[in-house]
């Protein structure tokens, strides 16, 4: 026992029953955790069970995504991702306007000049501004990557949440359809559209969005047949809710985290494959220029002028880096196993 | 005399983002050697975290563990070990049981590697030995056909003959101490009670310590030697069995008894309940914990928080019914008559 | 016993699923009973013996691969009429067993409680959601929170309040009880004998804890691999349990007192439950009981009547 019971006044016991009056005249001090405590017979008045009290919640209220972005800004390496595909982005779109030199402006007197303060990453072999070109081929590399992740995923999300929902023989065709694209090279699908289609960015989309979805098809169809066995849909379809409200209101909602965090992983997959493509000639085509392509003009003066290849590469592989990054951040922040 | 395990003035709390979740407030208890202590409470009152802190198992950087707690084992604080110490005090000299049978053994690993691992890494035997350890320990738990049941995979066991694997697992290397977290609450009735014979038996022949942790205060009746119950991260009663079962000093060890349904009670009578919802430790309340669910809650409840009473040796309980002035003012001379309707 | 209607009528109700590779699982295997209105049957029996795929059944929410269910006197798979059907859904609800998988997680407390409503046009819009959130003793101001900001037994409350906002007549609630502390479980047991007397609720209430079905229902069924083996009101099942499974259930069940738990003798029930894919024919219960006879391995044994409505499906009983 650690505290201290001191009785100031003794009293009648008569006149302490079921007093409902203030009675200070007896009291005791209590030391406890070095602060005195007067008691009082007042204080132990009968107050009974506290409804309001008893049934109060005590958090602030949140919601699944704010609570998400909240773990996601405590996560700097994503945050600094972020901050610096928004850069980036911002710069593809308005650096062409502000920047004084065009990215097919040629000063031939100064062909495969480096960094001066004119020309900030300096100049190509055939005597184009670097900077200039990197914003612009950035626009080719960002949107291939962003329009490619949007189709696939509208594609992919809609093909898989159909084969899930009502699985049995119509799962059974969607996902051998499905097998037998994924087991097509890539490769081959952009020769065969290009043939058709001839070079260039519209062809370079078609070709690798009719390969790629077929990931994301294959996880939203895992998560609805997962979903499906959850009690809130049964319980919405004992409430009599249609169809189209249960896959709008319980199956998207509760999938949307993976898609996005899935999302944010083909990105920069696309822009590499775009790279890559332009890289060995098979993508955008000159007067044209994207990542991949100067990537690819660079790798000839490597020995020489270095800087040629460094700036292209550099912004694929940044590029691709926050992307990644920024992905395993949401990843984190969505996962609610983490979530406290 | 010293006591096997010591807990004294434990304090978990985790870290959220609505604030610092304060788990378990200072929970001071014993356990002897042989003896079982059963922890009963409401799912949040702490009991889980004090079991895990005592398994070191709370993780961080959410969860942190005070710096003024204290778990002695054996006399030696266990809160000071290495990592390395730990793995060596978990499986060896602390077993525990996990309250789901289901999602706590790996499903991609044959039942009799999982038992044999702990086996292996704590005890210098040949995989022959082990081997037969494992055998005799599946017979040890009950399970038919032990040898061709360790060649299985834990989905091809039942619910109660996983659970018994998962004693067998804790058993592995004889420890002196088992904590059962809610080991037969996701068990069908029948089930429960042939675990809880078993486990019985275990301690019997091992002469082990057992912690058990359940909401039950009927699953813990036949078993526990000492009873302490837990409400909002402090222990509010702890005594023996018999004194908590027969002279309950608490209103909520009194509610929780009385929560059972009585077989001999009128069909779709009001039962006895506890009104409410546990107190959110994210803000835990000034005064005592319970206050506001107590019917006999005063207004000092909601200010300061009591202190412990001591009612025998044994036995003791934090509620200000037992201090002098609310005796007085009532006008009882033991706080039973007035929870007692 | 009764001259009224029953509310629900299950006749030889079986529901099978087809595993393919392994076989035919026969999850309800001919199960017959009334409800009748304003009373509550409960269903009792081990995990994996059917029960909650009978209550599935029940409100339509697995098609029956055999038997007739009928509700108010009609049969449920003969219901073509959409309106029908629509107004079938509304009278009957379910209240679910895990309070943290029954809730859409994105979804608030309003929009979960308000769905049926909007589904059915039950009219009152925010109004009546408080009311109901108030009748199941949740604050009013709790509409815009999210499940996961509530405890196990306010989140059943929340599952409650979302089966009652349909104006349902009869309500299956599958094992509400089993996922909360025992504490909570007779806060949700008061909650739901008060919503039937006030608003005349029929209820099918299944569960594993004999004590607690004993309380709440009229009449009480256990099941045992997908068959009825007893059927009786619940104090003639407590009183004078017939079926050797029965009485082991009743045994088990714990008692908070250290004196009566120590001497008690609890029926050894050794084992486990069989698999019921591909089981043949004779008493399920078998490989359990120490009573068996060469007929029960012969013939399946039905339901017969023993007292006045108690009836047991034993080949033992039978010829004691």
């Amino acid at each position: 026992m650690n505290f201290i019971l001191l009785k100031l006044k003794s009293f009648s016991r008569s006149f302490v029953l079921r007093t409902k009056s203030p009675d200070f005249e007896r009291s005791m001090v209590i030391r406890m955790e070095n602060q005195n405590i007067v008691l009082t017979k007042e204080m132990f008045a009968r107050v009974g069970v506290n409804e309001q009290q008893s049934e109060k919640v005590a958090r602030p209220s949140i919601s699944y995504w704010q609570d998400a972005w909240r773990r996601l800004k405590q996560n700097k390496v994503a945050m600094i991702s972020m901050g610096f595909l928004i850069f980036v982005i911002l710069m593809c779109i308005f650096a062409p306007y502000i920047y004084p030199h065009s990215y097919d402006e040629q000063n031939l007197a100064y062909t495969n000049q480096g960094s001066t303060v004119q020309h900030i990453f300096g100049l190509d072999d055939l005597g184009r501004d670097i900077f200039a070109r990197i914003w612009v081929g950035g626009r080719v590399s960002l949107s291939i990557g962003l329009v490619g992740a949007v189709i696939s995923l509208a594609v992919g999300v809609i093909y898989g949440g159909i084969s899930g929902y009502f699985g049995g023989v119509i799962d059974d065709v969607m996902m051998r359809i499905v097998e037998v694209l994924v087991g097509i090279p890539y490769m081959v699908v952009v020769i065969l559209v290009s043939i058709v289609l001839g070079k260039g960015m519209v062809s370079l989309i078609i070709a690798l969005c009719i390969t790629s979805w077929t990931g994301l098809a294959r996880l939203v169809r895992g998560q609805v047949l997962n979903l499906m066995e959850c009690e809130y849909i049964l319980a919405a379809k004992a409430l009599g809710t249609p169809t189209f409200k249960i896959i709008l209101k319980h199956l998207l909602p509760n999938i949307l985290s993976i898609i996005i965090v899935n999302t944010t992983f083909t990105i920069p997959g696309f822009i590499f494959s775009e790279a890559f493509l332009s890289f060995i000639g098979m993508g955008i085509q000159p007067p044209n220029t994207s990542w991949g392509a100067m990537a690819a003009l660079g790798q000839q003066q490597m020995s020489y002028y270095p800087h040629e290849l460094l700036f292209p590469a550099a912004a694929i592989s940044l590029t691709m880096l926050a992307f990644n990054l920024l992905g395993d951040g949401l990843r984190d922040a969505f996962d609610p196993k983490l979530r406290q | 005399m010293s006591h096997l395990l010591e807990v004294n003035n434990l304090k978990v709390s985790f870290h959220t983002y609505a604030g610092e979740v304060q788990a378990v407030r200072g929970v001071t208890f014993y356990v002897n050697e042989g003896e079982t202590l059963a922890i009963v409470g409401e799912s949040g009152c702490g009991k889980t975290v004090t079991s895990k802190a005592i398994m070191g198992l709370v993780a961080s950087p959410q969860g942190e563990v005070k710096k003024d707690s204290e778990i002695k084992f054996k006399g030696i604080n266990i809160l000071k070990y290495t990592n390395k110490q730990w793995q060596d005090y978990r499986g060896k000299d602390a077993g525990m049981i996990f309250q789901d049978p289901m999602t706590s053994l790996n499903p991609t690993m044959k039942i009799g590697n999982q038992i044999r691992e702990g086996i292996i890494k704590h005890q210098k035997v040949s995989k022959k030995e082990a081997q037969e350890r494992t055998i005799e320990l599946l017979k040890k738990v009950n399970i038919p056909n032990p040898i061709e049941r360790i060649q299985q995979y834990p989905h091809e066991f039942s619910g109660g003959m996983r659970q018994r694997v998962m004693i067998a697992i804790a058993l592995a290397c004889n420890p002196q101490l088992m904590i059962a977290d809610e080991p037969t609450t996701a068990l069908d009735v029948t089930i429960q009670a042939q675990i809880i014979k078993l486990l019985k038996e275990i301690q019997r022949v091992n002469h082990s310590a057992i912690i058990m942790i359940t909401h039950d205060l009927g699953v813990v009746a036949g078993m526990a030697d000492r009873v302490a119950v837990m409400y909002a991260g402090k222990i509010v009663e702890e005594g023996s069995a018999e004194e908590i079962f027969e002279n309950p000093q608490h209103p909520y060890t009194y509610a929780l008894l009385n929560a059972v349904p009585n077989l001999e009670l009128e069909n779709k009578a009001e039962l006895h309940v506890i009104p409410g919802t546990p107190p959110d430790l994210v803000a835990p309340p000034k005064g005592c914990g319970f206050a506001s669910r107590c019917e006999y809650c005063m207004e000092v409840c909601n200010r300061y928080e009591p202190q412990y009473t001591q009612i025998s040796k044994s036995h003791r309980t934090m509620c200000w019914l037992h201090d002098e002035i609310a005796k007085e003012v009532y006008g009882f001379d033991n706080v039973r008559s007035v929870i007692k309707k | 016993m009764n001259s009224r209607e029953p509310l629900v009528k299950v006749e030889h109700l079986k529901k099978y699923f087809n595993m393919r590779k392994k076989g035919v699982l026969k999850a309800v295997d001919d199960v017959s009973f009334e409800i009748y209105p304003g009373e509550t049957v409960g269903l009792v029996g081990e995990s994996g013996c059917g029960k909650t795929t009978c209550g599935r059944t029940i409100l339509g929410l697995y098609p029956a691969t055999e038997g007739k269910i009928e509700f108010q006197g009609k049969d449920i798979s003969q219901l073509k009429d959409k309106k029908e059907i629509i107004e079938f859904k509304k009278n009957v609800q379910m209240i679910f067993q895990d309070p943290y998988a029954s809730l859409n997680p994105r979804m608030t407390v309003g929009d979960i409680i308000a769905e049926g409503m909007i589904n059915h046009h039950v009219p009152g819009g925010n109004d009546r959601i408080q009311e109901l959130l108030a009748m199941v003793g949740l604050n009013k101001e709790y509409t815009n929170r999210f499940p996961h900001e509530f405890s196990g037994g306010q989140r059943q409350r929340i599952g409650i309040a979302r089966a009652l906002a349909v104006d349902p007549k009869f309500i299956v609630c599958d094992e509400p009880i089993s996922a909360l502390d025992v504490s909570i479980q007779a806060q949700v047991v008061n909650l739901l004998v008060r919503l039937q007397e006030q608003l005349g609720l029929t209820y099918l209430f299944i569960a594993h804890d004999l004590s607690m079905v004993k309380h709440i229902s009229d009449h009480v069924g256990v099941m045992y691999m997908g068959q009825l083996v007893e059927f009786s009101s619940s104090n003639e099942l407590y009183k004078h349990p017939a079926h050797f499974y029965t009485k082991a259930l009743l045994s088990a069940i714990p008692i908070p007192d250290p004196k009566l738990e120590k001497t008690k003798t609890v029926l050894p029930l050794e084992g486990e439950v069989g698999s019921p894919i591909n089981c043949g024919p004779g008493c399920r219960f078998m490989s359990r009981c120490k009573y068996a006879t060469e007929q029960c391995g012969i013939a399946t044994p039905e339901l017969k009547e023993i007292g006045k409505g108690h009836f047991v499906a034993c080949h033992v009983l039978e010829n004691a």
